[in-house]
């Protein structure tokens, strides 16, 4: 097992926008992310390992190609999120509104990437999930927006089972990954430069400042 | 790293003088025999006998018993070659009978491991498995320590030969059989059981019978050869204990090595093992990655190997133990290291690049090599404990030369000052590299040269790291926390549940459930935190789904518990799917273009993989350790209680698959089943296995979610009664016989319980407070406050130590003698099984130990009250046999009893005001007391003079006790001559000749006369009661066991039970008492105190007995092996020490 790493990754489009949808146990992810995807309601609760979808679409006309990884939300896969956390391009973190613990890890999760991404800024927003149950909510809106604004991202609240906000916030992220690419000058930040690459391509890495 | 060459070295020698060294090897059991024997007389009948009655015992034991009754046996069998007196036929009829068991050791030692690497290396030598076995031997720091040698089995894949190393078969071949009943007392199986040890290297070897004949001529020859610079060896080697030799002469050694090359090395390799224990930072666990062993730790400058991480955690507790007996009775602070090195950015695209991490300059873990992606990414953790005080961590990146330049280029380092990581979760930041001199103009050039590549971006580290510091009170400062939690933990964990944010709750979650472990009480604890939850629930379905004490509890639990049975039924898999590189994508979008066939090979591949997993997992569930099990049939009949049975199945699953197998398969690197984070194709490959097992689990089929899995389902389908099966297997209670044993994690009580109380410290808000003002755990803040109180109390203060300035080790074979308190009959008293539970248990219950000081804890850590400061040396051929001679035991017992009565006085009499408190309470359960104490209580007729007796220190009680032990040694005459009893015969029968100076002897034995032996043990020989004596009657060791029948009190060696097993030998107990936990602790403590009184009355006794003595102490041999082998059954605290001093070398 000598370091050998495989980059080989599969998928290489360059227009590829990679979204990964995190959050607590049982808030509703794959939901939202099969609500999106496949436009129906999951209704079992069967905990996700990491399931990834591919989803073409047209967002502010332009066509996007996005890659969608639906991850599970027990800490104990947390060593994956290293993965894909460095890999994503847009993030969504999303918590139930009648979850209170799920509402407390979105600081966490936030944090994460940020520091992985090494940004104070990055793609990212907060998602409230099963906001049709209003009258099992333990966490007010008023509550999740202050800590949105705090961390400076968008707040949405959504049902998946409604099919509310669903599109709107896959949507958003498209527009904030775009924006931020385009403020990076990186047209398309894809991960195929995870590819070892010769320095020429490396260079488009630069403006990433650091520290 | 050096050590690893040195590994190498003597490996070839080996293998070229493999036949040779076959021969020497035979020699050097002799030899072992020698330094097991250190220091005393080979001849020594008592010694013998010990190793005898030891044998059983050990057969008996598991873990790590048997590591440490292994040695003695083979001390003892090797003894018995030696001795003429044996007969042979017996010895023919033992080696039928001790392959057999041999066999089925091999057959069952899966299960039940023996701590040492002997046991390993002749394990996997059985299995066919190609076995390296080096030893090697360095000159100790300290000029005391002549020598030690450690071997280290390495498995090497390719080679096919067996090559074993003389040093190694001799301590490799013993194993001791699990399987072996542990109430065999029959003689002829204890018998078998000695010769065991020897009949399995001749059974390797294939030339039995020639070489057993020719064994005394091949050791003197060795040996003569081995030791031509240490004449004193092979001549008079039996008579001389080699340790002692070592321990004045410690330039011989070196000497010898210097100018010998393997010989040498073989030879000392058992020769000596001693090691100093003076500092208890010299051990410490070596991350694998330094030794490309596993589970290897270092004491000194020697590295030892265990089997598995659990292995060594106990390795390294009882060492500690035996380091500083006193640890639970200070304060002591615990450093810890959590390190993730994750990446690496704005390096070269070149080769490959990894770190290396020194902590003070001491290496301490390396990352493997990774070629850079878009970074590099490595995302290794290491966990570093029992650190010493540390200043500064410096990652060092290096990039891998081509393979044909030697050195690796040093990129730059980064330095991380300690107090930077103090905070209570993990810093994680990018750190700057500093580029050392050399790279940074080779990058200068390079940017001169055009390729501003690299320098575009700062190099820099992502690293995440928590440095934990711990100050642990003494343990019986954490009593009233403790009790609080055991009796509080629900309504304190859902008081918590809010106020804890999501990253303290897996911390204290942890700390939680491993207190609770420690207690006895996880079963319970688990169960009620689930259930709360569960009922807490609006959605079912999302039972057991979030981050919540309760699910992070079980996690803890699981990773707790059942590492081993993790490492066992996935570790294999893991290194298949991880060393292949092949894909097995399915997802055809992922794929791209490509013809369908491959997609066909990746489906196949895909289905195997699966299979192979859960056929594993579905072979391994006779490894799913007992209280998991426990845990799992609690929560199944407690939801059938709430005819909610059909979430049983959701829970279970939740908590083996969902929190634990899944998340190793995905994340091996996480549960240490391979160091390297998996490349991105084998992260992808293990993904789609745990989903797929995942799915299984929770009996859903693929579809709707990813199609490209739907294929799958047939496997799904045809699994989904299976796992049925598996989850009401594994929630079984009768059915789970999981290894019990080996299943006893190791918990650090006074860390665990110091960190709750910090948690608290932080969240028990004036909120909180309030709001229990009255109730239970309106507590808290009270018990806050004190334990800040003693935080800022000196150490003193908290614990009272009259007896500081002792030299703790009883194995002093230094020439001065030290006049040490020895208190090991603590111990002893702990493993007496029963007692030593209730003990236990009582303890951690806290009020028992409180009150009384005579807790097993108490005992113990007074026992040693070894400080520190002071160096116990430990030489493990003291350990070697169970039952050492105890020429200086009795000795320094006798001195030390004098000395020491003063402040055992002292001690005394607070205790005994104390015990006499709490007696009312202890009368209550009669038939437990009865039990423990009925050989005890039969022959104690001074009783009643314990209330005034002026000292009774264990120390005292340990010292009669070993003098004559009825039941080893059944009187002078032991060791002497053959005793005509049959029943005696079979510990006198291997009786040599000793060198024994009569007059000490017979004083020592007088006293043996005296006593009257429990009902159920035999009855010595000159067992007449002496009225003016037997009101001393110190000696018969049968009380100090008071419970164990002759048999347990013989087969059970107490140096088998380990500090972990004493606080969690819970066997007896748990099974016994598990549902009605509290109504049991109170019988424990009952008994608890019961016969801390008796016992404390008989050191009494003895100690007067002993002061009148104090004249004969010089006497070497004053005692007879048998009564120290007595002690030493009895002393189960000294028996760790010893034992795993002795069993480590390996």
């Amino acid at each position: 097992m000598g370091g050998r790493s495989n980059n080989t990754t599969a998928a290489q489009q360059n227009s590829i926008l990679r979204i990964v949808v995190v959050g607590g146990g049982g808030v509703g992810k794959s939901a939202l992310t099969i609500q999106f995807i496949q436009r129906y309601f999951v209704q079992d609760y069967d905990p996700t390992i990491e399931d990834s979808y591919t989803k073409q679409c047209f967002v502010d006309e332009d066509l996007c190609k996005l890659e969608i990884l639906d991850t599970a939300g027990q800490e104990e896969f947390s060593t994956m999120r290293e993965q894909y956390l460095r890999t994503g391009s847009g993030f969504l973190i999303v918590f139930a509104v009648t979850d209170r613990n799920s509402f407390e890890e979105v600081k966490k999760l936030h944090e994460l990437i940020c520091r992985i991404k090494d940004r104070d800024d990055f793609p990212i927003i907060l998602v409230g999930n099963k906001a049709d149950l209003e009258n099992e909510r333990h966490v007010a809106r008023h509550e999740a927006e202050e800590l949105a604004h705090r961390l400076a991202i968008p707040y949405l609240e959504c049902s998946a089972k409604l099919r509310k906000n669903v599109d709107e916030a896959f949507f958003d992220i498209v527009r904030l990954v775009r924006k931020y690419q385009h403020d990076e000058r990186m047209p398309v930040h894809t991960h195929d430069d995870r590819k070892l690459e010769s320095p020429i391509k490396l260079k488009k890495k630069k403006n990433c400042r650091i520290q | 790293m050096s050590c690893i060459n040195l590994l190498y070295c003597p490996l070839v020698i080996a293998g070229e003088l493999w036949a040779w060294i076959t021969a020497i090897y035979f020699a050097l059991v002799g030899k072992l025999v020698a330094c097991c024997g250190c220091c005393r007389k080979k001849e020594d009948a008592g010694d013998v006998e010990a190793g005898i009655q030891m044998a059983p015992a050990a057969k008996a034991a598991p873990v790590a018993k048997a590591a440490g009754a292994s040695v003695t046996d083979r001390a003892v069998a090797t003894e018995a070659e030696l001795e003429p007196m044996l007969g042979k036929q017996d010895q023919k009829e033992d080696h039928g009978a001790c392959y057999a068991i041999h066999d089925e050791t091999n057959g069952g030692q899966l299960g039940g491991e023996s701590l040492d690497r002997r046991g390993w290396s002749a394990t996997s030598t059985a299995g066919n498995r190609t076995t390296l076995t080096a030893s090697v031997h360095n000159n100790m720091m300290n000029g005391r320590m002549s020598s030690s040698s450690h071997n280290l089995s390495t498995r090497l894949s390719g080679s096919s030969q067996n090559l074993n190393q003389g040093p190694t078969n001799a301590y490799g071949f013993p194993i001791v059989p699990p399987a072996n009943n542990p109430s065999d007392s029959s003689a002829g199986s204890r018998i078998a059981s000695i010769f065991r040890l020897r009949s399995n290297p001749l059974k390797r070897t294939k030339s039995v019978s020639k070489m057993e004949k020719s064994l005394a001529e091949a050791n003197q020859h060795t040996l003569h050869r081995v030791d031509a610079q240490t004449p004193s060896r092979d001549s008079s080697l039996y008579a001389q204990p080699p340790a002692r030799r070592h321990l004045s002469q410690p330039a011989r050694e070196g000497s010898l090595r210097a100018c010998r090359s393997h010989e040498s090395l073989l030879s000392s390799a058992h020769s000596t093992h001693m090691i100093e224990l003076d500092n208890e930072n010299c051990l410490h666990p070596i991350h694998a990655s330094i030794m490309d062993v596993p589970n290897c730790f270092r004491m000194q400058q020697t590295y030892y190997a265990c089997r598995s991480q659990n292995e060594r955690a106990k390795w390294m507790e009882h060492l500690r133990r035996s380091m500083n007996p006193r640890r639970d009775l200070q304060k002591r602070t615990e450093n810890s290291l959590l390190i993730w090195i994750l990446e690496g950015k704005g390096l070269p695209a070149k080769r490959k690049y990894y770190c290396e991490m020194t902590l003070d300059k001491t290496l301490y873990g390396k990352t493997s090599a990774k070629a850079r992606g878009d970074n590099v990414f490595w995302g290794e953790n290491f966990e570093f404990q029992m650190l010493p005080k540390i200043e500064e961590i410096c990652i060092s990146l290096f990039r891998e030369s081509d393979s044909k330049k030697k050195k690796d280029t040093l990129i730059g380092y980064v330095i991380i000052g300690i107090d930077q990581l103090a905070s209570k979760s993990p810093v994680e930041r990018w750190y700057t590299v500093n580029n050392t001199q050399q790279d940074s103009s080779a990058s200068r050039i390079a940017s001169a040269l055009g390729g501003k590549s690299s320098s575009q971006e700062v190099q820099s580290i992502r690293i995440k790291a928590r440095w934990q510091s711990v100050d642990v009170l003494p343990l019986r400062v954490y009593d009233r926390l403790s009790e609080l939690l055991t009796y509080n933990y629900l309504d304190l964990c859902q008081q918590l549940e809010p106020v804890l944010n999501v990253r303290d709750k897996e911390d204290f979650a942890t700390s939680f459930v491993r207190v609770m472990y420690k207690q006895n009480c996880a079963v319970e604890y688990l169960a009620d935190l689930v259930m709360a939850e569960i009922g807490k629930l609006d959605n079912d379905n999302l039972m057991f789904r979030g981050n919540t004490v309760a699910t992070k509890s079980m996690e803890s639990f699981m990773k707790l518990v059942a590492s081993d049975y993790l490492e066992f039924t996935l570790r294999d898999f893991i290194m298949t799917v991880v060393a292949c590189e092949d894909s097995c994508e399915v997802d055809p979008q992922r794929l791209g273009n490509v013809p369908s066939s491959v997609l066909e090979k990746n489906r196949a591949l895909l289905t195997r993989y699966v299979e192979v997993a859960w056929t594993k997992i579905i072979n391994s569930v006779h490894m799913v350790p007992k209280i998991l099990g426990k845990v799992f049939a609690t929560l199944r009949l407690r939801l059938e209680a709430q005819n909610r049975g059909e979430h049983a199945e959701t829970i279970i699953s939740s908590s083996i698959f969902l929190r634990f197998l899944c998340p190793a398969i995905l994340s091996p690197s996480l549960f240490n089943l391979v160091a390297e984070f998996p490349s991105i194709n084998n992260a992808r490959n293990l993904t789609l296995i745990a989903k797929t097992l995942q799915n299984l689990a929770n009996f859903s089929k693929f579809g709707g979610k990813e199609p490209h899995m739907e294929f799958m389902n047939t496997f799904v389908d045809r699994e989904w009664n299976r796992m049925h099966e598996f989850l009401l297997e594994i929630s079984t209670e009768s059915k789970s016989v999981g290894p019990d044993k080996s299943a006893d994690a190791i918990v650090d009580a006074g860390k665990e319980l110091s960190l709750i109380g910090s948690y608290l410290e932080e969240v028990w808000s004036p909120l909180l407070q309030e709001k229990n003002l009255n109730k239970p755990l309106g507590e808290v803040k009270q018990v806050l406050t004190e334990l800040a109180e003693a935080k800022r109390r000196p150490d003193h203060a908290i614990f009272h130590s009259p007896m500081v300035q002792q030299p703790s080790s009883d194995y002093e074979n230094s020439p001065q003698q030290n006049v040490v308190p020895r208190h090991e009959n603590v111990p002893a008293y702990r493993s007496t099984p029963p007692t030593g539970q209730a003990t236990v248990m009582g303890r951690s219950m806290n009020r028992p130990a409180t009150h009384l000081m005579t807790s097993d804890d108490y005992v113990l850590s007074s026992a040693f009250q070894t400080p520190s400061l002071r160096p116990a040396r430990l030489s493990d051929e003291t350990g070697t046999s169970s039952s050492r001679t105890s020429d200086k035991t009795t000795s320094s017992a006798e001195i030390r009893d004098d000395t020491d009565s003063d402040f055992e006085l002292r001690d005394e009499l607070g205790r005994g005001v104390r015990n006499r408190k709490r007696l009312p309470r202890t009368d209550a359960s009669p038939s437990s007391s009865q039990q423990a104490s009925s050989g005890y209580m039969s022959n104690n007729p001074s009783r009643s003079s314990y209330s005034n007796s002026s000292s009774s220190s264990p120390v005292e009680r340990m010292a009669a006790l070993s003098i004559a032990n009825p039941v080893f040694g059944p009187g002078p005459s032991a060791g002497f001559s053959i005793p005509a009893e049959p029943k005696e015969i079979v510990y006198q029968k291997r009786a040599s000749p000793p060198p024994y100076d009569p007059e000490v002897h017979q004083y020592h034995y007088q006293p043996m006369q005296v006593y009257a032996v429990p009902p159920d043990c035999q009855p010595s020989p000159r067992g007449q009661s002496v009225p003016g004596i037997a009101s001393q009657n110190r000696l018969s060791l049968p009380r100090t066991n008071p419970r164990a029948s002759r048999t347990s009190a013989l087969l059970r060696p107490s140096v088998v039970n380990v500090p972990d097993d004493w606080e969690r030998q819970g066997d007896y107990w748990r099974d016994t008492h598990q549902m009605d936990q509290y109504r049991a602790r109170d019988e424990m403590i009952k008994n608890q105190a019961r016969e801390i009184e008796r016992l404390t009355r008989e050191n009494l006794e003895l100690k007067n007995q002993i002061m009148t003595s104090t004249k004969l102490v010089d006497s070497k041999r004053s005692d007879s092996g048998a009564s120290e082998d007595s002690y030493d059954s009895l002393s189960s605290l000294d028996r760790p020490t010893r034992k795993s001093l002795v069993v480590l070398p390996n």
